[in-house]
Parts: C-alpha cells; structure tokens; sequence
C-alpha cells in the first residue's frame, strides 16, 4: 500500500471497487423506489451490467493475485521470489 | 493540462459517495404517516437551521477566503437571493397564480421547487470544491469529501423535509431529491476540464448558492413554521433549528481538526 502524510492512498483499482459498490447501492435504491416499467427495466440491466462488470474483474484480476498470493506466501523457499506491492507478476 | 486516472476515479467515487448520501433520507419511506406528519415541521426547521448556518458559517467566509473584499461578497449574496426571488416568481408565474401555502394532490408549492433548485446549485458547487482539492492532493480530497457528506446528511434530511411540506409524496421526496444530488457529478466534471475557470468561478458560485440558502430559509421556510403556533411546537422547532446551527458549527471543527491532521 502507498503511503502519503501518514495516509494509505488507494490505487486506481480500489477507486473502481469503490465506483462499483457506489453504482450498485445507488440503482439498487432507485429501482426499489420506481413504479414505472420501462424506467425500471432499464435500470435492471443497467444494475445487472455494473455487477458483471465488477465480477469480471474479480475472477480477472483479484481471484489470481489471492490464489498466486496465497501460494507465495505458503512455503518458505518461495518468499525470495515474492516482490512487494502491485503487479507481483 | 494531463489529469492523472487516479485522480479521475478518486473524484467520481467522493462524488458519488456524496450523491449516495442523498438517499440516506429514504428512511423517510418507512415513517408511519402520524410520525410523518409529527416529524415534517421538524425536519423543515432542522432544513432552516442547516441552510442559513451552511450559509453563514461555511459558504460566505470560505468566499471571502477566496475573494478577500468582504463588501463584493456581500453583494453577491444580495445577487444571489435577488435571482432566487426571480426565479421564484417565474415558478409562481409559470406553474400557479394563487398563494395558497396548503399543496393539494395536484399542486406542488414552489417552496419544493425552489428547495429543488437550490440544492442543485448547491450539489454542483460541491462537485467542484471535491474536484478542485483532488487536484490539489488526494489526502485534501478525501478530507473535504468528508467534510462534505458530514453537512449533507442533515441538509438531505430537512430537504427532505421541505420537499414533503411542499406537496411531494414521501417516494417522489427522496428520488427528487436524489436526482438534484446528481449536479456533484457535473460540477465535478466541469473542474477537472476546465480548472482553472472553475476555481476562479467559486468565487461568484458560493455567495450566490449562500444568497439562495438564506432567501429559501428566510422567506420560503421560516414562515411555513409560523403556520403552527403551539408550545410544543415552539420547543421542538427551536430545538431543531438550533441543531442545524450546532451541527453546522461541529463541522467547521471538524473541518479545522481534518485539515491540522
């Protein structure tokens, strides 16, 4: 994690993360609160297409890096191949 | 100018952190409607409280921060609250001719609308003290964007408040309210194109947003809570008002401690 003023400032991906989380809550809401159809199925897949979006990027991106993390960090010999930070690739 | 992506995604997500923030008055939705009735009069003088200190306490010196002529600010206030009154009447002249302040089923009192507007000019002026401190440092914009959600929460609320005072229904309350959140994003969008405009723009956004909040609070608000003249109401209507002013004033020390840190 980076570190500025003593503050842990997110990478691009967290902003994402986050975009996501914000998106989904917002039409999940708003879907909830609207009577009309048209209005309602267009937000559906609206809604539908931010979750595929950020489920793609987990089993892209996050799933591997656990796993690969995961299995860097199990034996010891490993831990000299193990850079620090993002991109470990 | 090149904006680094990080910058970008770190904006829209404060913005709409702040957007989301709206629907927070959406517990409104499951008030029993004698709570309602009970509450409403009490979130429009939370809503008279909230405005007129967000005005007074943060909008006015933060322009005469940036400006430095106190007397040029103070005109733009006047400005402000001049083009709030116009704007009132061509929503009178447009939608009513009657001054009747009880909202029938299909009646909206221009005090809804012009709370409409008012908060989207207000939403707008957010969206670029957000983007501008992002620009600025990542670590300002996170403080500022905080500082932001921290007002929003009860100025939604007594919004909220007013919106159902003025004849919406408690669902059209909320997504109204909700849509009017959505001008963070274009203000937003607008510094980071043009950031140096932006900036220099504040300096006639702020007062003009502070004129409009004290002309809806003052003439709009403040004598839909005169409508009821009891002693309970006089003490949770004061009770309220004053916690607007208080809260207001926590989130300057908030502010101060933020940035100290």
């Amino acid at each position: 994690m980076i570190f500025r003023n003593g503050l842990p400032m997110a990478s691009i991906d967290t902003y994402l993360h986050i975009i996501g989380i914000e998106l989904l809550a917002m039409l999940a809401i708003v879907q909830a609160l609207i009577d009309a159809g048209k209005t309602k199925r267009a937000l559906s897949r609206l809604f539908l297409t931010v979750l595929g979006f950020m489920l793609a990027h987990f089993a892209a991106h996050i799933l591997p890096n656990t796993l690969a993390e995961f299995i860097y960090s199990s034996r010891h010999e490993y831990h000299s191949v193990k850079p620090f930070g993002l991109h470990r690739t | 100018m090149t904006i680094a992506l990080t910058t970008l995604a770190g904006t829209i997500a404060a913005c709409l952190a702040v957007s989301l923030c709206s629907l927070s008055s959406a517990i409104a939705l499951w008030l029993k409607t004698e709570t309602l009735k009970w509450l409403v009069p009490n979130l429009v003088a939370l809503a008279v409280g909230v405005l007129l200190g967000d005005a007074f306490i943060h909008l006015i010196p933060d322009a005469i921060q940036r400006h430095g002529a106190v007397s040029e600010v103070c005109l733009t206030v006047l400005i402000g609250m001049f083009v709030f009154f116009v704007l009132e009447k061509g929503v009178r002249w447009r939608h009513d001719h009657n001054v009747d302040s009880r909202p029938t089923a299909d009646h909206i009192l221009p005090l809804a609308k012009m709370n409409l507007i008012g908060d989207a000019m207000h939403n707008f002026v957010d969206g670029i003290l957000i983007a501008g401190s992002f620009l600025a440092d990542p670590v300002m914009g996170l403080t500022t964007t905080l500082a932001i959600v921290a007002h929003e929460i009860p100025q939604e609320l007594g919004d909220v408040g007013a919106l159902l005072r003025g004849g919406y229904s408690p669902r059209q309350a909320v997504l109204y309210n909700f849509y009017c959140s959505l001008s963070v994003v274009p203000g937003a969008i607008f510094t980071l194109l043009l950031s140096q405009v932006a900036e220099s723009s504040l300096i006639v956004l702020l007062p003009i947003a502070a004129g409009g909040f004290i002309y809806i609070a003052a003439s709009d608000l403040i004598p839909v809570l005169h409508e009821r003249s009891s002693l309970a109401h006089l003490g949770g209507q004061s009770a309220a008002f004053a916690s607007g002013i208080v809260f207001m004033q926590f989130i300057v020390f908030f502010e101060q401690a933020l940035l100290a840190a």
